[in-house]
């Protein structure tokens, strides 16, 4: 009898080849023949999204793993050890569904709460106790696979550094470029105190300002004096959130509470045009912009028509993020354009 | 639901193939083999793969449809179902030096170059005089970008003159983005099958990644005057023409230059 396999010649009557060890009957065998096919999302999935390549390094690193730790990935396991990085998921991992899918569930509630509050007391609460329920999952695998205390602090601080250094860092570092929270600490028209905003970071990465961008910005810092019944100091400095009224090289005409720009009447007016005088003729040195602060002077200060141009012209890159979402509250949430 | 999606009566025969006729002839394993061989000729894999598994009902011993199906699953670029499968079919014919290869491949394209040389070497260990074991050899140097594929790619032919095995290794280069050298292959193929419509399309899948239009036009004209329902090619000549522009294929292309891992 010939092996399908090797070629080899068999004894007539035998199963097995004795070279190779493939199967000689398989005509009576109850054997699949039809492959497994993948789905259509599967296969593009797959094509757009490589992650196959990132095979090697998820080798290295579960040897990384193996080295580092060799009585807990003993006691509990190398898979679970890895799932570290979701809440939950090494408990289900191991079998501990109801207790994996309780963390997972708190996780997600107080992540989702603290998101949506953002910028708020509430939602700092919130996302610190997201942060709470990761930790415990992560040391109630530490604890479950070691047995005396050293070991305990050891790997339940080396797991809580890596995996804040691994995940939140870099997580917490991307979510704030595009979406830096600002929380507004007085009532100052268009906004109220309490109000959070959202900043984008990258926005003006490619190039400057546009004109009638809302923009957070640093303006230039300066002290005023008024003397009065007594002698007022008006101190000017800190981020400011305005919009860009003109570029350098225009003439800025503020009348009839309308702005005019080289001339031409403009669509768009500072936040709080209420501040300004009635007329104001102002110049934009080349190399920056006009952002008249008028949502952050100081209370009972009144700058005159050469402090406006003081005050005013900021160079282009002290502005430094889009401002471009009024987050909370959420009964005032809105686009800020 | 996942459990249905092993049967094939879902699946819709490929559009520039003819649907399989009652042959007069009779039906038996070698007949299946040949139409799965024939249609792996003319690039229609998902045929070739349901022929594979037909020859396969009838003899579950031929270990060559086996590994049919396996390099079938991989051209559809089912990587991982072709490494279960090549896993199944190794249980049966353990060390098989075409299913290691298989498995090898399958490895491969998912980027697990470690494996895949484990498997390799198993393979060249087994049988050196197969020519798909040393394609793989050759691919896994594409993918380590190692120097030496030329002469894995040279072995592979020198073992088996048939056609097919330039112009798999032309296949092997388009997939690692590598037009230029995928171009001599499939030019080999063309000289040794003129006659054959695939060639003339992968030759000019080639053109058209090198960006010689006029000559990609020819060999998809070629590729459409021997079988002038080849969809694939019918749409290639047009997007030459200019037109069939979109926004999505533009996307793509500029994705598969981010991703090419060898030039």
């Amino acid at each position: 009898m010939q092996c399908p396999s090797c070629q080899f010649q068999n004894m007539p009557g035998v199963a097995v080849c004795g070279q190779c060890g493939s199967r000689l009957q398989l005509s009576g065998v109850a054997i699949a023949v039809h492959p497994p096919r993948a789905g259509r999302w599967e296969k593009r999935f797959h094509r757009w999204l490589p992650i196959g390549r990132y095979h090697a390094l998820f080798d290295q690193l579960r040897a990384a793993v193996s080295a580092a730790t060799p009585d807990l990935e003993a006691e509990i396991g190398r898979g679970a050890l890895l799932r570290i990085v979701v809440p939950g998921w090494p408990q289900i991992f191991a079998g501990q569904t109801a207790r994996g899918r309780l963390f997972f569930a708190l996780y997600l509630a107080t992540l989702l709460g603290g998101l949506l509050f953002a910028g708020t007391p509430v939602g700092g609460i919130l996302l610190g106790l997201a942060l709470a329920t990761h930790a415990s999952s992560i040391l109630d695998v530490v604890y479950r696979g070691t047995h005396d205390t050293p070991s305990r602090i050891v790997y339940s601080a080396a797991f809580l550094l890596l995996v804040g250094i691994a995940v939140y860092l870099p997580v917490t570092w991307a979510v704030t470029r595009v979406a830096l929270p600002r929380r507004i600490l007085q009532d100052v028209p268009p906004f109220a105190a309490g109000d959070v905003v959202l900043c984008n970071q990258i926005a003006y990465r490619s190039g400057p300002a546009d004109v009638g961008d809302v923009v957070l910005y640093l303006p230039p810092q300066l002290r005023f004096q008024r003397l009065e019944r007594y002698m007022a100091y008006y101190q000017f400095a800190g981020e400011r959130i305005d919009r860009v009224l003109a570029r350098g090289g225009q003439r800025v005409e503020w009348r009839q509470r309308r702005l005019w720009v080289d001339g031409v009447p403009m669509p768009w007016t500072p936040l709080n045009p209420d501040v300004l005088p009635p007329q104001l003729n102002l110049t934009v040195p080349a190399g920056s912009l006009l952002i008249l602060p008028t949502t952050g002077l100081p209370q009972n200060f009144s700058p005159t028509a050469a402090e406006w141009q003081q005050l005013g012209v900021v160079p282009a890159g002290s502005v430094l993020a889009r401002v471009y979402l009024r987050y909370q509250p959420l009964s005032r949430f809105w686009i800020i354009r | 639901m996942p459990r249905f999606d092993k049967l094939e009566f879902g699946r819709e025969p490929e559009k520039d193939s003819p649907s399989p006729k009652p042959a007069s002839r009779r039906r038996d394993a070698d007949y299946w083999v040949q139409q799965a061989d024939e249609n792996r000729r003319d690039g229609l894999y998902e045929n070739a793969l349901r022929f594979y598994s037909r020859a396969l009902e009838m003899d579950k011993s031929l270990v060559p449809c086996w590994l049919g199906q396996i390099r079938m699953l991989i051209h559809l670029e089912e990587y991982r179902q072709a490494e279960l499968w090549s896993r199944t079919a190794l249980e049966l014919f353990p060390g098989n030096a075409g299913l290691l290869a298989g498995r090898a491949q399958a490895f491969c394209r998912m980027k697990q170059i470690r494996r895949a040389h484990e498997l390799c070497d198993g393979a060249l260990q087994q049988d050196p005089k197969s020519a798909y074991v040393w394609l793989v050899r050759g691919e896994l140097m594409v993918a380590g970008r190692q120097e030496i594929d030329r002469h894995c790619f040279d072995s592979a032919q020198q073992l088996d003159s048939d056609w097919l095995v330039p112009l798999e290794i032309a296949l092997v280069y388009l997939d690692y983005h590598n037009p230029a050298k995928a171009m001599a292959r499939a030019r080999r193929a063309v000289d040794s099958a003129p006659d054959r419509h695939y060639p003339w399309y992968v030759q000019g899948l080639c053109q058209q990644q090198l960006s010689l239009d006029a000559q990609a036009r020819e060999s998809y004209r070629n590729c459409l005057n021997l079988n002038p329902r080849n969809a694939d090619a019918e749409r290639h000549l047009a997007e030459l023409a200019g037109q069939h522009w979109s926004p999505l294929a533009v996307l793509r292309r500029l994705l598969a230059g981010f991703r090419s891992p060898a030039q």
